[in-house]
């Protein structure tokens, strides 16, 4: 669907809700959704369908965000067509399920000016599905012409999958918000397993546009790192300096650094009432950056049509602002200071049929000094930690305990040189959230970007060096 | 957030509206012999090996209420459709496509069929197209091949005593104010959330061997979330749920309160936890769990890696694989890997969340004996791994809506009853701990050792149940876990209504439970 007959539909809504007399003030919202997704499955010994599902899911339709004469807020959405009896049904489901919410003040009026940014690939947007599919199979040639040349031909389990989504909206509000966007992105990510060996490897990346991404790269990547990864050391627990990675960084701040406004208004976050202190080392700092060019995260406009962009959250060890949508800027007067940059509704997709949430767009960590070399100098003795699992806050969610177990890409670092790839599934992390940020001694220079399997949002950054964290033997391997 | 919609049921308005005459889920009972027609059109002129169609209309009522206050409510309806095509010339490949729908395809759905059955149709061909090219560098690739199934034409209607149609809004905003304010009168209760949810859905389902199924069930789900203040901070949020009408807010559920009564169970509960000390980590100790916490323990340490998928390596980069099948020559089938009193069912037929009587793929659910006296016997399977697999279908590919594509999920995974009372196992137990309710897994990659944590744990010293500690958990290697298995004979089957598994994430409801049971493991706490 066009973005101009998005436009068109979110005019012609408004018009519509205008014309009501019990209509104080509204917000018209059209958008439309696809994703594709090519789901790579490989075993060498156990029947396999290679692109397992190549898949995809569409939706498109309307909402209204009313807030009516009585002072009561209503929202009514309409599926998968425009015009007036899409109109008259947002409205009268609006109508018929309002209510009187202390907490709702009003709409945003349009504040600041937008960054621009190219943030669509029309190759996405008028995907053709052949290349798509070569593509995917990319991922898969790759592993298997490095894993050939390195004569492997048995226990190779190939998972992955390429991803490609389009997302357009338009919104237009009567206190003058008049914005709309087209957004692409598109990931790929391989994970190798090498059964024999006992080794795994990922590889993959991410983008606005297609053609930045290589599945090949990423698919010899994953291979190349489970042949790095084939002579494994186990070690017990205890106490270990350790290199995380990119990847491990990602899945940590997915299952910890919880700094939306309706988390801390929830008491559901571990960063409640410490705004101002210091939260972690000083060498961190972090990020919301929705304009970030490349970056599958970034977008010009949030879904309430006001300025998306760059939120410090994190500034040398000191936390700084919480994340937020126009609703809980004004739900409390000591709020008021925040920026509605994150008022989203879902992230990845523009969500016509749900309410304005909060989400993260692009967290970004300021990159250090340090090269890889210089990182495993200063840890010395202990373990880069490449990949975690299942990592969630155990004792509730405003508890900074966490825990986790370490897959592949993990090695034992002896004397600052990588010692042998560190057994896979052998490991828990007995962690701490606040413990984490606090032992962060070095930060590298290179970043990368990340996603978690769930995650909302994309993290950016480099691998960190802790002073500590500790471990738990779990087991001596899987079979 | 804890607070989430179900899938199919969006915000909405009032059921009498003229929209809602029009599409409601008598809508998919009307589309249902032209989608069939439309599909066997498209298999008469493109002779594709396979093909199927999910068609889904709903009809939910919600609302939300925070800390006494109404945040939002809505009556609505949702349809969606998709399909599957397996065919291609030297090797078979499937390729897949899924829509949601709205009025203006009401009476036109074998149009959106049409289009989606092609879309599906091209995938799949160039999907086998490049398949066959690499058929000599990959020797795991094969052509894909379904298990036979005979026609089936069947209506299902699961009984329910009050219809989610009848639900009415203002209705539902009063009772979640209500008792959200209620709550927020308990001392020691910070914050708290209610929400109400009831939906009616009914599913068709039709493939190319001419299987016509219709399918309708209801579902009922409040939930509460509560942060309570006490000498230290907790949170805990659960679901109050079942495959039933509005019967399920007065009590008719697996917790057997009403939703008021429930609300005050787990807000008084939480608040007496913050006030409680913090456990220290137990090394090696007797733990005996109640059913709700083994509702988690077999969801997440048997019933997942008894998925045929996971068996298969099929979701290594997603949801694990399983350390009892390395592969086909190499696994721990027919081998003891848990005590005698330890047995697991997957049961399509038992109430609840995962009970259907066919599933997304027109196989009838049938029971599936796991774990029968600690020896693995059968895994969860679909058309197509149950060949690859030697194991007749037993019916367990669901989508958590019809625009998705079907996965393997868990029906009702449970442990079976034991020969143990309940009651005997406290008191047989000199020195240990008892551990009540679900809270937060952690598990490993294979399942080969988990991390859950419980609402409540207890100390139990000569058989008494005595001091209760908060943040405590089970922490053990599964296998020798399940070796030490004592099993009493209160089996209890809790509803889940958030599973998440395949991309884009699906969550799917089912449900878990087993009884009382004893085992050695550590006991996680305070760090």
């Amino acid at each position: 669907m066009e973005k101009k007959e998005l436009k068109d539909a979110a005019s012609e809504l408004l018009a519509f809700l205008e014309k009501k007399d019990d209509v104080k003030h509204a917000e018209a919202y059209c958008s439309a959704n696809r994703l594709s997704v090519y789901r790579i499955v490989y075993h060498s010994q156990i029947p396999s369908n290679a692109l397992e599902e190549p898949k995809s899911e569409e939706n498109f339709g309307l909402s209204a965000r009313i807030h009516f004469t009585d002072g009561a807020y209503g929202f009514g959405a309409a599926d998968s067509y425009f015009g007036k009896d899409a109109f008259k049904e947002a409205y009268e489901k609006a109508k018929r399920s309002k209510v009187h919410d202390k907490d709702f003040k009003s709409f945003p009026k349009p504040q600041g000016k937008p960054v621009a940014g190219n943030y669509v690939d029309q190759t996405i947007a008028k995907l053709d599905e052949q290349k798509a599919i070569k593509k995917s199979y990319g991922l898969l040639d790759g592993a298997l012409s490095v894993l050939s040349a390195a004569q492997i031909q048995k226990g190779i389990n190939l998972t992955g999958e390429l991803d490609v989504g389009y997302s357009s909206f338009a919104v237009k509000s009567t206190q003058g918000i008049d914005a709309s966007e087209e957004n692409t992105f598109a990931a790929a990510t391989l994970t190798s397993t090498l059964e024999d060996k006992n080794s795994s490897g990922v590889g993959g990346n991410s983008a606005t546009h297609l053609l930045a991404l290589d599945c090949e790269s990423a698919g010899k990547e994953a291979a190349q790192k489970a042949l790095r990864s084939a002579k494994t050391i186990k070690v017990d627990g205890g106490d270990f300096k350790v290199i995380l990675s990119p990847n491990a960084v990602g899945e940590l701040f997915y299952s910890g650094l919880d700094l939306a406004l309706p988390s801390i208004d929830f008491n559901a976050s571990p960063f409640i009432a410490r705004m101002g202190k210091k939260v972690g080392s000083e060498l961190l700092t972090v990020h919301d950056n929705a304009n970030l060019e490349g970056f599958s995260g970034s977008k010009i406009f949030t879904d309430e049509g006001l300025p998306a962009g760059r939120t410090t959250l994190i500034e040398n060890g000191v936390l700084k602002n919480y994340i937020t949508n126009h609703y809980y800027r004004e739900k409390k007067e000591e709020w008021n200071g925040f920026v509605a940059r994150n008022g989203f509704r879902g992230s990845g997709e523009r969500k016509y049929y749900s309410e304005v949430g909060v989400h993260g767009t692009n967290i970004e960590v300021t990159p250090g000094d340090y090269s890889e070399t210089e990182l495993l100098k200063e840890t010395k003795n202990g373990l880069y930690i490449g990949r975690l699992w299942y990592t969630y806050p155990i004792n509730g969610y405003s508890s900074p305990d966490f825990t986790s177990t370490v897959r592949g890409d993990s090695f034992v670092i002896k004397n600052g040189e990588i010692a042998g790839a560190l057994a896979p599934n052998t490991l828990r992390v007995l962690g701490n959230f606040d413990e984490f940020l606090e032992n962060i001694k070095a930060i590298g220079r290179e970043r990368r970007a990340v996603q978690s399997w769930g995650q909302d949002e994309i993290v950016i950054t480099p691998e960190m060096c802790l002073s500590g964290m500790k471990f738990q033997r779990i087991s001596n391997g899987i079979y | 957030m804890p607070i989430k919609h179900p899938k199919g049921v969006k915000k909405g308005t009032e059921h009498s509206l003229r929209y809602m005459d029009k599409i409601g889920v008598h809508t998919a009972t009307q589309a249902k012999e032209s989608l069939l027609l439309e599909l066997s059109k498209f298999v008469s002129e493109k002779k594709p090996m396979f093909a199927d169609f999910r068609f889904e209309a709903s009809e939910g009522t919600y609302a939300e209420a925070i800390n006494g206050n109404s945040k939002s409510a809505g009556k609505d309806y949702g349809i969606a459709l998709g399909v599957r095509v397996f065919a291609g010339k030297e090797m078979v490949a499937g390729g897949f496509a899924g829509t949601s729908l709205g009025p203006s395809h009401v009476g036109k759905e074998k149009d959106a069929l049409k289009k989606l059955l092609e879309e599906a149709e091209k995938k799949a061909r160039i999907n086998s197209e490049e398949k066959y090219a690499r058929k000599e560098g990959a020797r795991g690739i094969y052509s894909t091949k379904l298990a036979a199934m005979p026609q089936i034409k069947a209506e299902k209607t699961k009984k329910f005593t009050k219809t989610p149609l009848d639900a009415n809004i203002e209705d539902f905003v009063k009772r979640s104010e209500g008792i959200s304010k209620e709550t927020a009168k308990i001392a020691g209760v910070a914050t708290n959330a209610i929400t109400i949810v009831s939906a009616l859905t009914r599913k068709i389902y039709g493939n190319s061997e001419g299987s016509l199924i219709e399918q309708t069930r209801a579902i009922t789900e409040p939930s509460i979330y509560i942060a309570a203040k006490g000498k230290a901070q907790e949170t805990y949020h659960e679901w109050l749920c079942d495959a039933k009408g509005l019967e399920v807010l007065e009590g008719d559920n697996p917790h057997k309160k009403t939703l008021e009564d429930f609300a005050e169970f787990i807000a008084k509960g939480t608040v007496e936890l913050s006030n409680a000390p913090a456990m220290k980590p137990q090394k090696n100790v007797a733990v005996v769990t109640d059913p709700w916490f083994n509702t988690l323990v077999s969801h997440e340490v048997c019933g997942h890696p008894l998925e045929a998928d996971r068996a298969l390596k099929r979701e290594t980069a997603w949801a694990g694989r399983a350390w009892w099948f390395n592969n086909l020559e190499d696994n721990l089938r027919g081998k003891s890997i848990g005590s005698e009193e330890m047995t697991v069912a997957s049961d399509p037929g038992m109430g609840g969340y995962g009970n259907y009587d066919f599933d997304d793929e027109g196989v009838a659910g049938k029971r599936v004996l796991n774990i029968k006296k600690g020896v693995l016997c059968e895994f969860m399977n679909s058309r197509e791994t149950s060949l690859i697999l030697g194991e007749a279908p037993n019916g367990h590919m669901r989508a958590h809506s019809a625009s998705a594509m079907p996965l393997i999920r868990m029906s009702t995974t449970y442990f079976e009853k034991g020969s143990w009372k309940h009651e005997e196992l406290i008191e047989d137990t000199k020195d240990g701990y008892y551990i009540v309710g679900e809270k937060t897994p952690s598990i490993g990659e294979s399942r080969q050792n988990f991390n859950i944590t419980c609402w409540k744990a207890y100390k139990i010293e000569n058989g008494e149940i005595g001091q209760l500690y908060r943040q405590a958990g089970v922490e053990a290697n599964s296998n020798e876990y399940f070796k030490t298995l004592e099993a009493a004979d209160d089996v209890k089957i809790y509803n889940v209504p958030n599973c998440g598994k395949g991309t884009p994430m699906q969550t799917m409801r089912l449900s878990n439970g087993g009884p009382h049971m004893r085992g050695i493991a550590n006991v996680t706490g305070k760090r």
